[in-house]
């Protein structure tokens, strides 16, 4: 590792969040598999259901949980930004968290939310959605948005605070709308990644209920194409913002 | 030196001030009468922001900041433990080196400091973002214009406009740090009018790293080298005839 | 900042016509002194240079303090070097003035001469010099100001005629050998304010034209 990109310090806290990580996931994983397997078949189960009703039960439990995820992470976001300092260990720890996981790749997301949603079906389970809530939306929400009050000129904090605002109200008036568009951005992106995997698992479970697996399901066409249009949208704020 | 009988509005007394382990401002002593223009003048990196930022306050933001040595506002400890930072932020208003307008409009911008202390009712809003675009001669060119973004306005009426935003929140002191530094030539000067013209309402603390400037606007100037106040006095008397060799020097031009 | 600067030497003008102002007086009293042998109104000429004394520090402080608080270029740095040159030779007027009354006082001892010359006429020219030197610069009038030199060499020429008349009178009369060389001096005198008047002529023409007409021969 180069000494300029990251000094010493750094790497600690880096290996730290890294190691943490790896083994929560690897816990959850552990305690998350072992039901299931104790409750017996799943795929019996799969052919009686219905596929879309299954979906849709996913989908209208995960829109909530979903909204409070993303102003979960503004908060969260916020947090950090205003009233942590930023060379406190706490603040670089959980930065460390939140950078790792959002750079993790969504298909690897997308293949947790497969086994847990297509195979582990029988049962509505809600712990499994708050972990793909928590590690798909949250990471990439808290990260641009972070980024966004970052974009956020000092100069302006400074001069409301020498005009005599508190903070709430200098965060009220002056970051939170010159931050917007990123924020709005950010969470965009978010949703677009999810309606990306919820694609997936439609599409794949469409190949294990049909007998014809080349056939995609138009819903999985909608929820792609409504990606496609939220990533483009999280793009053309991004831009407007940097221009 | 000659003052007008009057109390000082700040008095510093001994003030050392640390960022970190960088000893920034040394055992300065000066105090600021009211309704007058005092000037810091220096070579950039000499300490004479860091100097205006403890008045005010900002240095709080700073988490290394720590200093020793006193400074009274009309006679009021700044950093008593029971002084109301948004106060005194208020009483002592600041314009900074570029113009930072808010994502507001015109009117919004202004309006936004009266708001701060607390006046809601939109007569007397309409009166204070009038009284105080007038005071700084730029109601004549955006009256029209008021629920406008002030992206339209130049550079230099923009900062016009962020000095009656400072004015909405009726300061005692107003603290220009460097306010010309992105101003071009022909507005610089109007800048300069309108502090002559603020003198007789306000005590006005003037920052800049052109000594010519300094020497045009001000009737007190300081000169800080190296985070200490070389020479204290008359503006006149520090350009006509400085006591210390650093000053001269700087005032003619031979160093920084 | 144009307005500001533009303001303080108005200021300065009106504080150095005033001074004028005084000078011309005290060359008019000093004048009348000698015409009347007026020991009095001398004194009060000699008294009136203190005045005349302090505007010049005041003003010579005003020009520096200026100079080194704006660093004017072009016409204002014309405006204040060409002030601080002005009020020297007005001061110097002044100071001629108290010479002139100096002499009366001393005349006062001596019997009076007979009149040889026409002290009054040479007078009123000088004293139209030096008021058109001055309205010359209210008025930013180069011509104005450029004449003066040909009419400073009428004054001469009448000083060269009082030279001869006076040699030719104190020949016959060399009784009266203290009181003509009073007379010669207080000629003197009123000749290098009439000089004086076209320095000041001088700078204005600098001031309006930006040209050097010292030492040039007069067109």
């Amino acid at each position: 590792m180069n000494a300029k990109i990251m000094n010493r310090s750094e790497l600690i806290y880096h290996i730290i969040a890294i190691v943490t990580l790896a083994i929560i996931i690897f816990l959850f994983w552990n305690f998350s598999t072992d039901k299931p397997h104790v409750e017996g078949e799943i795929t019996s189960d799969l052919a009686v259901d219905d596929t879309s009703s299954l979906i849709d039960r996913y989908l209208y439990r995960m829109i909530p949980i979903l909204c409070g995820a993303g102003l979960f992470s503004i908060v969260i976001a916020l947090y950090l930004e205003e009233w942590l300092t930023q060379t406190t260990w706490q603040y670089r720890i959980i930065e460390r968290y939140i950078v790792i996981l959002a750079k993790v790749p969504s298909l690897v997301y997308g293949i947790f939310a497969v086994y847990f949603i297509v195979f582990h079906s029988q049962k509505v389970l809600n712990y499994p959605l708050l972990l793909i809530a928590i590690l798909l939306v949250m990471p990439v929400t808290i990260r641009s948005t972070q980024k966004a009050i970052q974009s956020v000129d000092i100069s302006v904090r400074e001069a409301a605070y020498a005009l005599g605002a508190t903070k709430l109200r200098m965060i009220a008036d002056n970051v939170l709308p010159n931050a917007f568009p990123l924020i709005v951005a950010g969470i965009c992106t978010a949703i677009s990644r999810i309606l990306a995997i919820v694609a997936l698992i439609v599409i794949i479970s469409n190949w294990i209920n049909s007998s014809n697996i080349f056939t995609i399901p138009k819903s999985a066409v909608v929820l792609i194409s409504s990606a496609v249009i939220a990533s483009i949208f999280s793009s053309i704020l991004d831009y407007k913002q940097v221009t | 030196m000659q003052h007008p009988i009057n109390a000082p509005i700040l008095y510093i007394d001994d003030l050392n001030v640390w960022y970190g382990k960088n000893h920034v401002l040394k055992n300065l002593t000066f105090d600021v009468f009211p309704r007058q223009v005092t000037s810091f003048i220096g070579p950039s990196k000499c300490g004479k922001t860091a100097l205006v930022r403890c008045f005010n306050r900002l240095n709080d933001l700073k988490s290394d900041f720590r200093y020793t040595g006193k400074i009274q506002f009309n006679g009021v400890d700044l950093y008593a433990s029971n002084v109301n930072v948004t106060e005194i932020a208020r009483k002592i208003g600041m314009v900074f080196h570029k113009p930072i307008p808010f994502r507001k409009s015109i009117y919004d911008n202004v309006a936004y400091t009266a708001r701060l202390r607390g006046i809601k009712q939109s007569l007397q809003l309409d009166t204070i973002v009038e009284d105080c675009l007038r005071a700084v001669q730029l109601w004549d060119e955006v009256r029209n214009d008021l629920h406008a973004y002030p992206e339209i306005l130049t550079i230099g009426q923009q900062q016009q406009l962020c000095i009656a935003r400072a004015l909405a929140g009726n300061p005692e002191i107003l603290i220009f740090d460097e306010p010309c530094e992105q101003l071009d030539a022909t507005e610089t000067p109007k800048l300069e009018a309108t502090v002559q013209r603020l003198k007789s309402q306000y005590s006005l603390i003037f920052v800049t790293n052109k000594r010519r400037q300094a020497a045009r606007v001000s009737d007190i100037a300081g000169f800080l080298y190296n985070g200490e106040l070389i020479e204290f006095g008359q503006t006149e008397h520090l350009f006509t005839n400085p006591k210390n060799k650093l000053t001269e020097d700087y005032v003619t031009g031979r160093l920084g | 900042m144009q307005h500001y600067l533009e303001s303080e030497l108005k200021a300065l003008q009106h504080q150095l016509l005033k001074m004028g102002g005084i000078a011309e007086n005290m060359l008019r009293d000093a004048v009348q002194s000698v015409l009347n042998r007026d020991g009095e109104l001398a004194q009060r000429v000699i008294v009136v240079d203190d005045t005349v004394d302090k505007l010049e520090n005041e003003i010579e402080a005003q020009c520096i303090q200026l100079i080194a608080r704006h660093q004017p270029v072009a016409f204002e740095l014309r405006y204040l070097t060409m002030t601080m040159k002005i009020n020297r030779n007005i001061e110097r007027m002044a100071d001629k003035c108290v010479s002139i009354a100096r002499r009366t006082i001393e005349l006062l001892e001596y019997p009076p001469l007979q009149p040889f010359v026409d002290l009054q006429s040479v007078t009123r020219l000088i004293q139209g010099m030096v008021k058109d030197s001055l309205d010359a610069l209210v008025n930013r009038n180069a011509e104005l100001a450029r004449e003066l030199r040909a009419r400073d060499s009428k004054v001469n020429t009448f000083y060269e005629q009082m030279y001869r008349d006076l040699c030719s009178l104190l020949s016959d009369q060399p009784q009266h050998i203290q009181s003509g060389l009073c007379h010669l001096l207080i000629f003197r005198h009123l000749e290098r304010v009439g000089d004086l008047a076209v320095n000041i002529g001088e700078e204005v023409y600098y001031l309006v034209e930006g040209e050097v007409i010292r030492h040039t021969e007069i067109a």
